[in-house]
C-alpha cells in the first residue's frame, strides 16, 4: 500500500483555530500543492489562507474569476500531478457540478471542502446549513461514487481533510469535507500533529490508466510529461482513454467499475461511532455539528435515566447502510437531527428494516440546540 | 448544569467595537495556559451598529458542547449587548460593564462597572482598544487565566502596527481588574 | 506530405472525423509541422481543448499528452494544468462557440493574467458539432439553425477582444494561407505569456449549406472574399464591417 508518513509542515502542538483555518493547514500536510478558488461566504478562510500556505510551500495558488473555471483549474492540476483542492459552499458546488462529475468519470483525484450554509439558493449567507447531503453524491448526472466526511470539530476539520486527500488519491475520485459553518467558523483547541500518513499517488508505469482487470480496481493514476501520452477525456472511453462512444460494453464495464471501486471498499472507507448503544430504545444518528448537540442531549438524557444512545456518522458517502441495519436488529426506534428536512434520515429510513424513524429536520439557520434534541427524545421515550 | 471544571464568557457589544478579537483573544490565552477553549461569534446584519457577540467555553478537560448557553461572565461592551444578554446568565453568574455605556437593571445578578471606554480614550487615547482592556479586566477580575498567556496571545492575534498599543490596552485592563473599581453597590469589588 | 507526421500521430487511428472539405485537417496538419519546424519534443507538451469539432483536433489525434475537456473549460484546466507543472508547454486548441461563448470568461481572464498558454481558436464561425446553431463569431445576418432569418447580432472581433483583454500575442490566420498561419502559430507557441491564434476554417456542412455555399470550394472562397491582409487594410487596420483581418494585432 503506498502510504507513507511524512511531516506536515506546519506547526504542531497546541494550536487555537477555526475550523477553515485547520482545514487550510491540513491541506498543506496531506501535501496538497494546488488550489484554484472563488469566494464565497463562509468558506473563503481557507482560500485565504492556502493563497499565503500555498507559495511558503513551493505549491501553486491561484484565484479563478468563477468556480467553474476554479475545480476546472483543479483538475487540470491534478493531472499534472499535483493534490489539488478547492472550497466553496453550496451556490459554488451547484456551479462545479458539471466538471465533479468529469472527475468522477476520468478518476480524477481532487478534494472539495463544503462549508455548508442555510440553502437553497443564495439563502442566508453567513448562517448554518446542512442541505448538501445530497448534492456531493447526486449533484451531476449519471451513476458515480464520492467520499464524504463530516467532521463536528475543529480537530476533525484537521483530520478529515486529511483523511479526504487519502481518499481522493487512494480511489481516483473526488473527495469532500462536508463541513458546515458552524465548525468552519468554530475556534477550538487542536493538538496538531508533526507528521500525518498520506497516501502517494498510485503509478504503475506501462499499466492503462482508465481501467483494471479487476471489475472494481482503481486504476494507476500517471501525469502529464511522463511520456505517457495520456488520453484524458470526458466521453466514454476504454482503459487507454479512446473515446468508445458506440460500444454498449464499454460504457457498462465503466460506469459499473466506477461504481464497484469505491462500493467494494465500505468496509474501510465507512467510520462511523456509537455512544452508549448496547442497551438503547433509542438511537440517535446524527452527524457534523449536530453530533455535538446529539451527544450532550443524549448524555443528559441518560443521566436521567432514559435508555437511549447515538451513532455518529463520520463517513456520508459511501451510506453506511450496515451499521443501520445491524442496530436495527434489535428494538430501537431511530430520531435523526440534522439542518436540512430529512436528508440522511431518509436514509436511515429505507436501511431501518421498518423500525421508527423520526427526523428532526431544523432549517433556521440556526445550529440544533441540545435542548431541541432532548425534549425530541424525551418525547419519544 | 454547569460543569465547575468550565468557564463559560460571553462578551456582548456593538459591531465595531471589537467584541470578536476580544473573545479570539482570551480563547487563545487559554489554549497558551494550558487549557482547553471553544470560540464562537456572532453579528447582526449590520458591520457597524448591530449586537455582537463573542462567546468562549474554558475547561481543564476536551469541551464536549462548544457554544455558551447560560454565561458565568458577560461582559457587557454597550446597552445594547448588556440587554441581549442578561437573562442568558447562569445563577451566581458575574456581568462586568461598561460604567459610561451601560445602565443596569437594579435587580441584576453579581455586577461590576468599570469605565473602560473613557479609560481607553483618555489614558490610552484610543477609544478602539477597549476591549483587549476588558480581556484584562475579566482575567483579572476572574483569576482564570494568566498574564503571560494574554500577553502572547494579544503578539498573535493583533497585526503588529498596532501591537504596542494593545499590549498597554492590555495591561491596564489587568490593573483596573486587580484593583476591582467602581462597583454598582458602591463597595470595592 | 502527411506522412512525414506519422511520428506525431497515434498509430490507432485511421482518420480524422472531420467532414469533407472541413478545415481542422489542415490546422491539425500545420500545428504538427511548426512543433517539427521548431524543433520542440511534443512529449513535453499538454494539448487541451473543450467540446466540439475543434476540440477533437488534438484528442485522440496527437500522440502526446492531451486532455479533452468540458465545453468552455480548455483554458481553466490549462490554467491548471500549467501552474501545477510550469515545465509543460500547454496548447489550448478548441472551436470558437466553446472558447468565446460558454468559455468567454475562461479566456479573457487567462489573457489578462497573461498565462503561459498558446490557445488556437478554430473559427468556423458556427456550432458545428450540434447542427449549426449561431455563434458569437457568426457574421451579422448569416443563416444558421438558430437564426433562419439571418443573424441579427453582431460577431465578437475575437482578435480585438482577447488583446483588449492583455494578450501579448494575437494573430488571425485562416486554413487558406498555410505558410503565413504556420508563421504565426510558431510565433504564438515561442512567445512566453498569454498568445492567441484565430484561425477560420470553413464549415461547408453546416455553415456552408445553410448559406448557399454549396461546396467546400464555395465555403473556402467566402472565408477569402471577407479576409483582409493587416498590411493590404492600410495602416489603420480597419475595414468594412463584414470583413476579417489577417495579421499579427500589435498595440494600437
Amino acid at each position: 500500500m503506498p502510504y507513507s508518513t511524512i511531516p506536515t509542515g506546519v506547526p504542531a502542538g497546541q494550536r487555537y483555530m477555526s475550523g477553515n483555518e485547520a482545514a487550510a493547514e491540513a491541506a498543506i500536510a496531506a501535501g496538497c500543492r494546488f488550489y484554484a478558488g472563488y469566494p464565497i461566504t463562509p468558506s473563503s478562510e481557507i482560500m485565504d489562507n492556502l493563497s499565503r500556505l500555498l507559495p511558503a510551500h513551493d505549491g501553486a495558488f491561484i484565484q479563478m474569476e468563477d468556480e467553474i473555471g476554479s475545480i476546472s483549474a483543479v483538475c487540470g492540476a491534478s493531472w499534472s500531478g499535483a493534490k489539488a483542492m478547492t472550497a466553496t459552499s453550496g451556490p459554488g458546488l451547484s456551479l462545479m457540478q458539471e466538471c465533479l462529475g468529469y472527475s468522477a468519470f476520468t478518476e480524477t483525484p481532487l478534494v472539495v471542502v463544503d462549508v455548508q450554509r442555510a440553502g437553497p439558493s443564495t439563502g442566508q449567507a453567513t448562517k448554518v446549513g446542512g442541505g448538501d447531503i445530497m448534492t456531493v453524491k447526486y449533484g451531476s448526472h449519471g451513476d458515480y461514487q464520492v467520499v464524504a466526511f463530516a467532521p463536528w470539530s475543529v480537530a476533525e476539520m484537521f483530520s478529515l481533510t486529511v483523511d479526504a486527500f487519502n481518499a481522493a488519491e487512494m480511489l481516483r475520485v473526488p473527495a469532500f469535507v462536508l463541513a458546515e459553518e458552524a465548525t468552519g467558523h468554530l475556534f477550538e483547541r487542536v493538538d496538531t500533529p508533526s507528521e500525518v500518513r498520506v497516501y502517494d499517488r498510485d503509478y504503475r508505469p506501462g499499466e492503462p490508466p482508465f481501467d483494471t482487470p479487476e471489475l472494481d480496481g482503481v486504476p494507476s493514476m500517471p501525469r502529464f510529461g511522463q511520456g505517457e501520452n495520456l488520453l484524458v477525456t470526458g466521453s466514454t472511453h476504454n482503459g487507454l482513454g479512446f473515446r468508445k462512444v458506440e460500444d454498449p460494453e464499454v460504457h457498462d464495464r465503466l460506469v459499473r467499475r466506477l461504481n464497484r471501486k469505491v462500493l467494494a471498499r465500505k468496509d474501510e472507507l465507512c467510520r462511523y461511532e456509537t455512544h452508549f448503544i448496547d442497551d438503547a430504545k433509542l438511537v440517535v444518528v446524527a452527524y457534523g455539528f449536530t453530533a455535538r448537540s446529539a451527544l450532550r442531549a443524549v448524555k443528559i438524557a441518560r443521566e436521567a435515566g432514559l435508555p437511549v444512545g447515538m451513532l455518529r456518522f463520520i463517513t456520508i458517502w459511501p451510506f453506511c447502510r450496515e451499521i443501520i441495519e445491524e442496530i436495527a436488529a434489535r428494538d430501537v426506534q431511530f430520531l435523526v437531527p440534522e439542518m436540512n428536512l430529512g436528508q440522511v434520515a431518509d436514509l436511515v429510513q429505507a436501511a431501518s428494516l421498518g423500525r421508527r424513524v423520526e427526523a428532526l429536520g431544523q432549517v433556521n439557520g440556526k445550529t440544533i440546540a441540545p435542548a431541541s434534541i432532548l425534549q425530541a427524545i424525551e418525547g419519544i421515550l | 448544569m454547569a460543569d465547575p471544571m468550565t468557564h463559560d464568557v460571553r462578551f456582548a457589544g456593538l459591531g465595531g467595537q471589537g467584541v470578536v478579537l476580544a473573545g479570539l483573544v482570551l480563547g487563545h490565552a487559554a489554549v497558551l495556559d494550558g487549557l482547553y477553549a471553544s470560540g464562537a461569534s456572532s453579528y447582526g446584519a449590520q458591520a457597524r451598529g448591530s449586537v455582537a457577540l463573542a462567546e468562549v467555553r474554558l475547561s481543564d478537560e476536551p469541551i464536549d458542547y462548544p457554544h455558551v448557553e447560560d454565561a458565568d461572565l458577560l461582559v457587557a461592551l454597550s446597552q445594547e449587548g448588556y440587554e441581549a444578554c442578561r437573562d442568558r446568565l447562569r445563577e451566581g453568574g458575574l456581568v462586568l460593564y461598561d460604567l459610561g455605556l451601560v445602565k443596569t437593571a437594579d435587580d441584576g445578578p453579581r455586577q461590576q462597572g468599570y469605565d473602560v471606554a473613557a479609560v481607553a480614550r483618555d489614558e490610552l487615547d484610543s477609544a478602539q482598544v477597549a476591549n483587549v482592556v476588558w480581556v484584562g479586566v475579566a482575567a483579572a477580575a476572574t483569576g482564570w487565566i494568566g498574564d503571560d498567556a494574554l500577553r502572547e496571545a494579544v503578539r498573535l492575534r493583533v497585526p503588529e502596527r498596532f501591537l504596542e498599543l494593545n499590549l498597554r490596552a492590555l495591561e491596564k485592563g489587568l490593573e483596573l481588574g486587580r484593583c476591582g473599581v467602581k462597583t454598582k453597590d458602591g463597595g470595592g469589588a | 506530405m502527411v506522412r512525414a507526421l506519422d511520428h506525431h500521430l497515434r498509430p490507432e487511428v485511421k482518420a480524422t472525423p472531420f467532414c469533407p472539405g472541413c478545415g481542422h485537417g489542415i490546422l491539425l496538419g500545420l500545428i504538427l509541422r511548426k512543433i517539427d519546424a521548431l524543433e520542440w519534443d511534443i512529449g513535453e507538451m499538454l494539448f487541451v481543448s473543450g467540446i466540439g469539432c475543434a476540440a477533437w483536433i488534438p484528442s485522440p489525434n496527437y500522440l502526446a499528452d492531451t486532455l479533452h475537456t468540458l465545453h468552455g473549460r480548455a483554458v481553466a484546466f490549462a490554467t491548471g494544468a500549467k501552474l501545477a507543472n510550469p515545465a509543460l508547454k500547454v496548447m489550448v486548441i478548441s472551436g470558437d462557440g466553446d472558447l468565446a461563448s460558454i468559455g468567454g470568461n475562461h479566456l479573457i481572464h487567462a489573457a489578462r493574467r497573461g498565462i503561459d498558454l498558446t490557445v488556437v481558436c478554430a473559427n468556423n464561425q458556427i456550432y458545428g458539432m450540434t447542427g449549426g446553431q449561431v455563434a458569437p463569431t457568426t457574421p451579422k445576418g448569416s443563416r444558421t439553425a438558430t437564426t433562419a432569418d439571418g443573424n441579427p447580432y453582431p460577431p465578437f472581433d475575437l482578435c480585438k477582444l482577447v488583446k483588449a483583454a492583455g494578450a501579448t500575442y494575437v494573430a488571425r490566420g485562416s486554413v487558406l494561407r498555410p505558410r503565413q498561419l504556420m508563421d504565426e502559430i510558431g510565433k504564438a507557441l515561442t512567445t512566453p505569456s498569454f498568445s492567441f491564434v484565430e484561425v477560420l476554417s470553413p464549415c461547408p456542412t453546416q455553415y456552408g449549406r445553410r448559406n448557399r455555399l454549396d461546396t467546400p470550394a464555395a465555403a473556402m472562397d467566402e472565408i477569402r472574399d471577407h479576409c483582409r491582409v493587416r498590411v493590404e487594410a492600410g495602416e489603420a487596420g480597419s475595414c468594412a464591417a463584414d470583413m476579417l483581418l489577417l495579421g499579427e494585432y500589435g498595440d494600437g
